[in-house]
């Protein structure tokens, strides 16, 4: 999709940031809705579909995470969400795991932003084509029994935009890793690079989002994502 | 005459033969215990060299050994009549009586001054010189020892406290208590024990006012019965100092606590106003790089927002600075009330409208002026409005408001209207300013009400609050002459925040 065609509503309880934010997506081509907090936005939602939402999360009346928890309840599918946020507390993990695709922090630059939208204004198809220039910092190889199987044991979780895995590896938030998963029963495997977007060092498990698909894998990945069409961006597993 | 007199036979003949030998068995009985008498004493002054009195004491068994010669020779003269041998040591033994008698006249005053009980005078010295009251008390109390400090320290002589029970230092109310543990400390096989420490306990002086004491008690097991050694320590001071550090440490305590809900609302207070001038400014370096020319009016636009923001997130932190200050030891200085208020809301009024909670104020025009601590006023204001809006938010059912409202005394508060600008002459005969923090929270159950105010209460869930809020308020409220309390249980939820009136004379002097 072409940003200049796409349509964003941008949540923020801050005027001069709504003002900002609004001006830089309509020079960019967007068509620009804008609302003051979660109750707002859902009642323009309501009449207006968008493509994008990019939203605070910390905000009065209803907040960006029971927006979105609203948004996933309604029957219509919802847009691609963007949070953009000064408040550093939150589970980065229940985030992703809601559809949210993309945690902004704020201050947030006009390129940043513009990159993000473009990101998750991408199709799928387009998506995850060119490998990582950055050097991978640690490998994750995993040999699974079946995909099935796995989610069932919680090992493994496929998302929209990445997937969980339990390994137990020293991850880091933002490192670069490349996966390499085997599910013997179905005969498929997962190699891929992304970069780790959330660790839970206790349950070892980690949320890795995909920055490139070999492409081998690239169909069978891609197949079972339009498939299964999950609502989360990354899974908990 | 004497010659006449001189039939020494005669006085036994005269009385009869059983008379005359009941006296002469007396007179050995005397003879015989003299001996061993003057023996003893000399032996104690042949072992004891250095001691001051023994002079007196060898006179002393001189004079018995003398005396007892003396009764001796009065039982042989009965058959043989040696009289001038006896003569001799009977005036042997009056001279060496004699000499006894003048010793002693010698020494009497010495001896009376030596303390009854401790012989040596430098040990006395040096427990009337202890800073702690030293008292010894025999089995049934009675006071034996009493130091210098313990007179100046119950206000009773020495010689009032000696021979005294020790429970005429004890309150009254303690009394019987006091003996029971007394008995009980002697029956427990006290002895085994080596200096017993009691601390809380309360000590009466003469004129019947009592101190915080802390006492060490030592039993003494002696030939002459269980003594117990009591050193009582007034701690009156310390107890004083020991109040203070509480209180400074409960004041502390709440700053943390308001300090560490505000770090988490900081960081949002602040990065947003920096998400503006981080936005306007690269924007505006953008269109420059862009080489896009820029009307004067759009980059004047985002430079006056820009400064505002500025000021904004100054503001923030200006507001967390004062609530961290230790206020305690500020001056008393004339401050505006509506000044208090707005500053507490505005540090507050983000996260109460995060939350959907309006916060109100109804500030009426022409307050007077009130003497305060700004800081520990705003500390007060601060906690109280955190209180409402963890009452509203931890409760579905309530409805989302919050009011601060200011009135004076008197007003009535039967019709609960305030008005919007007082009157001069209601100004003038006010005594105090209420500052109510009203909520539309469920309210303080009855059971909470009276424990409101008690250090450590809470019905906070864990972590949410450690329950100092209210009674540090409190205790600066009063410091400030006035009064913190919950209002009646009718209507919404209302804590009064009362502080006294500058007196009008010296606000008409400064104005």
């Amino acid at each position: 999709m072409r940003t200049d065609q796409a349509s964003i509503l941008v949540v923020d309880d801050e005027l001069e940031l709504l003002e900002i934010f609004s001006a830089w997506l309509g020079r960019y081509g967007f068509r620009v809705f804008t609302a003051h907090n979660g109750a707002e936005a859902l009642k323009l939602l309501r009449v207006q579909g968008v493509d994008v939402l990019l939203s605070d999360i910390r905000m009065p009346v209803m907040d960006g995470v029971a927006l979105v928890q609203n948004l996933n309840r309604m029957e219509t599918p919802p847009p691609k969400i963007i949070f953009a946020t000064g408040y550093g507390n939150i589970s980065r993990r229940e985030i992703f795991a809601m559809g949210v695709e993309a945690l902004l922090e704020k201050p947030l630059s006009r390129p940043a932003l513009i990159e993000a939208l473009e990101r998750c204004l991408m199709d799928s198809a387009d998506k995850w084509l060119t490998p990582s220039p950055l050097p991978i910092a640690q490998r994750i190889l995993l040999q699974l029994e079946g995909l099935k199987e796995a989610t069932a044991a919680s090992a493994f979780s496929l998302g929209r935009g990445g997937c969980c895995v339990a390994c137990d590896l020293p991850l880091k938030e933002g490192l670069p890793v490349e996966l390499s998963i085997r599910f013997a029963r179905e005969g498929l495997s997962l190699e891929a690079q992304g970069t780790v977007v959330w660790v839970d060092a206790e349950q070892k498990k980690a949320g890795v989002a995909f920055d490139f698909l070999q492409p081998e894998c690239r169909p069978w990945v891609l197949d079972r994502i339009n498939s299964e069409n999950p609502r989360s961006f990354i899974p908990q597993c | 005459m004497l010659g006449q007199l001189g039939l020494p036979q005669g006085f036994g003949v005269m009385h009869g033969t059983g008379l005359l030998r009941l006296h002469l068995l007396s007179e050995a009985l005397i003879a015989l215990a003299c001996f061993p008498i003057s023996i003893a004493l000399l032996r104690i002054v042949r072992s004891r060299r250095g001691f001051r009195y023994n002079v007196a004491l060898f006179c002393l068994a001189a004079s018995i050994l003398a005396c007892g010669l003396t009764y001796g020779m009065e039982v042989l003269t009965q058959w043989r009549p040696i009289f001038w041998v006896s003569v001799a040591i009977e005036a042997s033994a009056a001279t060496a009586l004699i000499v006894v008698l003048v010793v002693l006249l010698r020494i009497t005053p010495n001896i009376l001054a030596v303390p009854h009980t401790l012989a040596d005078s430098r040990f006395r010295e040096l427990i009337d010189n202890a800073p702690d009251a030293i008292l010894q008390v025999d089995e049934r109390g009675t006071v034996l020892i009493a130091n210098r400090t313990a007179e100046r320290m119950f206000g009773y002589t020495r010689d009032e406290l000696l021979g005294s029970n020790v429970d005429l230092l004890v309150p009254q109310a303690s009394r019987a208590a006091h003996a029971q543990q007394r008995d009980q400390f002697l029956r427990s096989g006290a002895p085994r024990l080596m200096g017993e420490r009691v601390e809380n306990l309360q000590a009466r002086r003469k004129d019947g006012s009592e101190f915080a004491a802390e006492i060490g008690l030592s039993p003494v097991k002696t030939g002459a019965g269980l003594f117990v050694t009591a050193v009582v320590r007034d701690v009156t001071d310390r107890k004083r100092l020991e109040q203070e550090l509480e209180r400074e440490r409960d004041l502390r305590g709440q700053r943390i606590e308001v300090l560490a809900r505000l770090a988490a609302d900081l960081a949002h207070e602040i990065k947003n106003p920096l998400a503006i001038i981080h936005a306007r400014a690269s924007d505006l370096s953008e269109l420059a790089a862009q080489a896009i020319t820029l009307s004067s009016q759009v980059v004047a636009q985002s430079c006056d927002s820009i400064v505002r923001t500025t000021e904004r997130a100054i503001r923030v932190i200006r507001g967390v600075q004062a609530l961290a200050h230790e206020g305690s030891h500020d001056p008393m200085q004339k401050t505006d009330v509506r000044g208090l208020i707005d500053q507490a809301v505005e540090l507050l009024q983000t996260r109460f409208a995060t939350h959907g909670i309006e916060l109100q104020t109804v500030v009426p025009d022409g307050l007077p002026m009130v003497e305060c601590r700004e800081v520990q006023i705003e500390q007060v204001l601060v906690n109280l409005l955190n209180n409402a809006f963890d009452a509203i938010d931890g409760d579905p059912l309530s409805r989302p408001w919050v009011q601060v409202r200011v009135s004076i005394e008197p007003a009535s508060d039967a019709d609960g209207g305030v008005d919007a600008v007082l009157s001069a002459a209601a100004v003038h005969g006010a005594a105090a300013v209420y500052i109510d923090v009203l909520d539309g929270g469920p309210g303080v159950s009855p059971e909470n009400r009276a424990r409101l105010m008690e250090t450590f209460f809470t019905t906070k869930p864990r972590g949410a609050g450690i329950g100092i809020g209210l009674s540090v308020s409190q205790t600066i409220a009063q410091d400030h002459g006035g009064t913190l309390e919950l209002m009646d249980a009718e209507g919404p939820t209302c804590f009064r925040l009362t502080l006294p009136v500058l007196a009008r004379r010296e606000e008409g002097a400064s104005a």
